[in-house]
């Protein structure tokens, strides 16, 4: 009984064996075949690409699979993986049907993976749109085809030994009546030592449409990332992209194109049996939402100009145009606006528009040129023009870790006006870290040299609430406090080394205040000493040397003021205040005291003193208080006993004849308008 | 020729009593209106300003003679004209006591009917900061204004504020 089984079970196996090498003998041939012409195909596709192309292994899968393994173009075959071009596996999927029924071999499926191009060597945004889509017209005429990309890494001129990317995962999927549907994700990161990190949370898309002749029609793409979510349609004809839609800050929507396809299906069923209800997209209230967006784009070869993009973000209208050119080196000019309560017929012409301009260049990595940001602010009882403008040198912003950045440039000269009044900055070596891993609190950690000194800090934005607040402090050692008169008035005629903290919060209102404390310095040429080395004749006090200057600040919505100032030297010591309001009126009240030393350098001041009979006086004190515009004060000697004992000696009308005499002197040195 | 020089001589003899009346009447106008006011017949001196005004807007004592007609609106509460009025001082680029005193009834009188609130902040510094002082010995410096119609006007400057009296009686204060 064994044997009559076995018999006709061995002969089965050996039929079956058969069978599989006559059915897989074709392919082993193909498959030896193919990889013998492998330098061959490799020289075919090298002529398309002007550069060398390597191809690891090359194998067919049954049924339709055309396999490509390790490839790289533009490279030598020894150093593949530093190619500009290179995949791990390309998979060219071939249609049984156009082979079998028509005859024809035609790729339906391709699939790349781990698949990286370096753009220092492609450029791949020089491409002319126009062709593309006449391509891809031509290509998809009347078949259905498939594209899917994994791990795709798209990877930008490095800087410093660090190159930004892009990474895409991504599926296309075409139909014989050109509908083209994709979906997929993009991660921006960094990619160091052929290692990829992104940085921010991936942005997910799914775009439908369809081609019509060299016109691609958007009918609805959607693009997620966090919670903000971007709902568009539209169309790219030729050259031109436009664009309409909204983009929501909605978590609900945002985390609606992360679901599964299973959960998708289950709920896509519920919906069914809920068709009546209305679903409301809507917006929270504290947050950005962008609606009425209209985009309109010209992508021309290595020239992108946004020609009108319009939208309204929360309620306040915005108009953006500019051009981002893209030959040897990238050139931007973009310009921002918006205009709140104007129609939009008026708002080329409106000058209380809020405008942000920026222009330069990017190259070598960097990005050299001038921002403007220009805005009405209402300032007691007028508006006032407000500009801040920064002209940058070399200014670049590299992805460091998951949602950090370093920003870093080597000049800046910041330019702050506001009407009349003029501040300015410059800053050299700045290095900064950005960390946007909190949700809601944002930081930004810094150091530069500011002239001569060096200025470090951390800023931090909480984003929980609109609008935004923010906080900053940071600290100034060792710089030259003369050169800084640029953003403290007070300091032009002060001169000395100043180490200084800052402090700056714009809630509930803002307010920037700190101190600082100026060492071995001296104050140069100020009017108020110099009247007073006048009239008591002590020429000291035109060039008053100190030891240390001290004093608390405060600038905010009410004025600036300058709180417990203490000057300390071995001829005069000072305490006092000095404030400045915001209608540009000063109060002040300043203690003087005179050292001894000082009396006596004075033949004139000892006479007098001995007059008064206080020869003796080990110092002598002097009590001030001024007020009026800060360059023609007003100002009044206060009660002392000096002052009293003085105007006893005084004879009769000796008083009103020294002050008119005074009153002259201080209108022939103040800058007060006629 | 004998003829022209007489047309000449005539034009030259006209024009010369023309502007020695028209400096003759301005004058006389002035202090007539003075001694009116200074009679307590405010209505009629201010019929002689307001004269002057429109006669004579090129004269010395135009703007006196303003101040004059702004006072007497102010006081039988035409806030209104009043209000042009010590605008048109106001704008005048001369720094007379006129115009620190139309000031503050320019101050006032924003108050009285709701106009110029985003303006106020300035009449008060262009009041304050009207004169720089300097008080070594004295606590405070004055300006004293005696107006057309005889009202007392005095501004007394502080090392902090200034207050200003209409004959003796408080009718303004600000402080820096």
């Amino acid at each position: 009984m064994v044997r009559n089984f076995s018999k006709p079970l061995f002969k089965q196996a050996t039929n079956f064996f058969l069978i599989i090498i006559i059915i897989s003998s074709p392919f082993i041939l193909l498959n030896i075949f193919l990889s013998q012409k492998k330098s061959g195909i490799e020289s075919v596709l090298a002529s398309y690409t002007k550069g060398d192309v390597y191809i690891g292994r090359m194998y067919f899968v049954f049924p339709n699979k055309l396999v490509f393994r390790d490839i790289s173009f533009g490279a030598l075959a020894s150093k593949k993986e530093e190619s500009p071009f290179f995949a791990k596996t390309v998979t060219l999927s071939l249609s049984l049907r156009d082979l079998f029924l028509r005859r024809k071999v035609y790729v339906s499926n391709v699939s790349l993976e781990s698949f990286r191009l370096d753009l220092s060597y492609y450029m791949i945004l020089s491409v002319d749109l126009k062709k593309i889509i006449r391509v891809l017209a031509n290509i998809i005429e009347g078949k259905e085809a498939r594209i899917s990309m994994k791990h795709a890494l798209f990877i930008l001129p490095p800087y410093e030994g660090v190159s930004s990317a892009v990474g895409l995962d991504s599926n296309v999927y075409v139909d014989i009546r050109k509908n083209i549907y994709s979906e997929g994700e993009i991660t921006i990161g960094h990619y160091h030592n052929e290692k990829y990190v992104h940085s921010f949370e991936p942005l997910l898309y799914k775009i439908k449409g369809f081609l019509e002749g060299e016109k691609f029609s958007i009918e609805s793409l959607e693009v997620s990332c966090e919670q903000i979510y971007a709902k568009l349609w539209g169309d790219i004809n030729k050259y031109i992209i436009r664009l309409q839609g909204m983009i929501l800050n909605n978590p609900e929507l945002a985390s609606s194109l992360k679901k599964s396809p299973f959960l998708k299906r289950i709920q896509g069923y519920w919906h069914k049996q809920k068709s009546s209800s209305v679903s409301i997209m809507g917006s929270s209230k504290d947050s950005f939402n962008i609606y009425d967006l209209y985009m309109g784009l010209e992508v021309l070869p290595n020239k992108i100009t946004a020609k009108n993009i319009d939208f309204s973000l929360n309620n306040i209208p915005f108009h953006l145009e500019g051009v981002v050119s893209l030959k040897d080196i990238t050139e931007i000019d973009i310009m921002l606006s918006s205009y709140p309560r104007q129609s939009f017929s008026s708002k080329s012409v409106n000058p209380r528009k809020t405008l942000f301009h920026i222009k330069g260049k990017h190259s070598k990595g960097g990005f050299n040129g001038k921002i403007l940001f220009k805005f009405i602010k209402r300032k007691l009882t007028k508006e006032v023009v407000n500009s801040l403008g920064i002209e940058i040198a070399n200014l670049s912003l590299l992805p460091l870790g998951e949602k950090e950045f370093n920003a870093e440039f080597d000049k800046a000269k910041i330019e702050y006006r506001t009407g009349d009044d003029v501040y300015n900055i410059s800053l050299s070596n700045f290095h900064s870290i950005i960390n946007l891993g909190d949700r809601y609190l944002k930081s930004v950690s810094f150091n530069s040299r500011i002239y001569d000194g060096i200025f470090k800090g951390k800023g931090w934005l909480d984003v929980s609430s609109f609008p935004f607040k923010s906080f900053f402090r940071a600290n100034i050692k060792g710089a030259g406090a003369h050169n800084l008169k640029g953003v403290l008035e007070y300091l032009e005629k002060v001169y000395g080394r100043m180490d200084s903290l800052l402090q700056y919060k714009n809630y509930p209102y803002s307010k920037f205040w700190g101190e600082f404390t100026i060492s071995e310095g001296y104050l140069d040429n100020i009017i108020f000493f110099n009247w007073l080395a006048k009239f008591f004749n002590l020429p000291v006090l035109r060039k008053i040397y100190f030891n240390s200057l001290y004093s608390d600040f405060y600038v905010d919505e009410k004025g600036s003021r300058l709180e417990n100032i203490t000057l300390k030297s071995n001829d005069v010591n000072l305490n006092g205040y000095f404030r400045i309001s915001n209608n540009d009126l000063v109060s002040s009240r300043i203690s003087l005291v005179f050292s001894e030393k000082l009396l006596n350098s004075s033949a004139k001041f000892k006479r007098l003193l001995r007059m008064l009979g206080k020869e003796n006086a080990q110092k002598v004190n002097f009590d001030f208080q001024l007020s009026g515009l800060f360059n023609s004060m007003n100002f009044k000697w206060l009660e002392s006993d000096f002052k009293n004992r003085l105007k006893n000696l005084m004879p009769q009308g000796m008083e009103r004849a020294i002050e008119n005499r005074i009153e002259k002197v201080i209108e022939s040195i103040s800058q007060r308008e006629k | 020729m004998c003829r022209s020089v007489h047309v000449f001589i005539l034009l030259v003899a006209f024009f010369s009593f023309i502007s020695v009346s028209y400096a003759f009447n301005d004058k006389a106008l002035y202090y007539e209106g003075i001694s009116y006011a200074k009679r307590g017949s405010l209505d009629f001196a201010f019929m002689i300003f307001d004269e002057l005004t429109r006669e004579f807007p090129s004269s010395a004592f135009f703007e006196d003679a303003l101040f004059a007609k702004g006072e007497y609106y102010f006081s039988i509460c035409d806030y209104n004209d009043a209000y042009s009025v010590f605008k048109k001082i106001t704008a005048s680029k001369e720094l007379s006591k006129r115009k620190l005193f139309s000031y503050v009834y320019i101050f006032k009188l924003s108050q009285i009917l709701n106009k110029d609130k985003d303006r106020r902040n300035q009449y008060i510094k262009n009041i304050l900061t009207f004169r720089q002082i300097t008080l070594l010995f004295r606590d405070s410096h004055e300006i004293n204004y005696l107006s057309p119609l005889q009202k007392k006007y005095q501004a007394v400057y502080f090392i902090d504020r200034v207050e200003v009296y209409v004959d003796g009686e408080k009718f303004f204060e600000a402080s820096f």
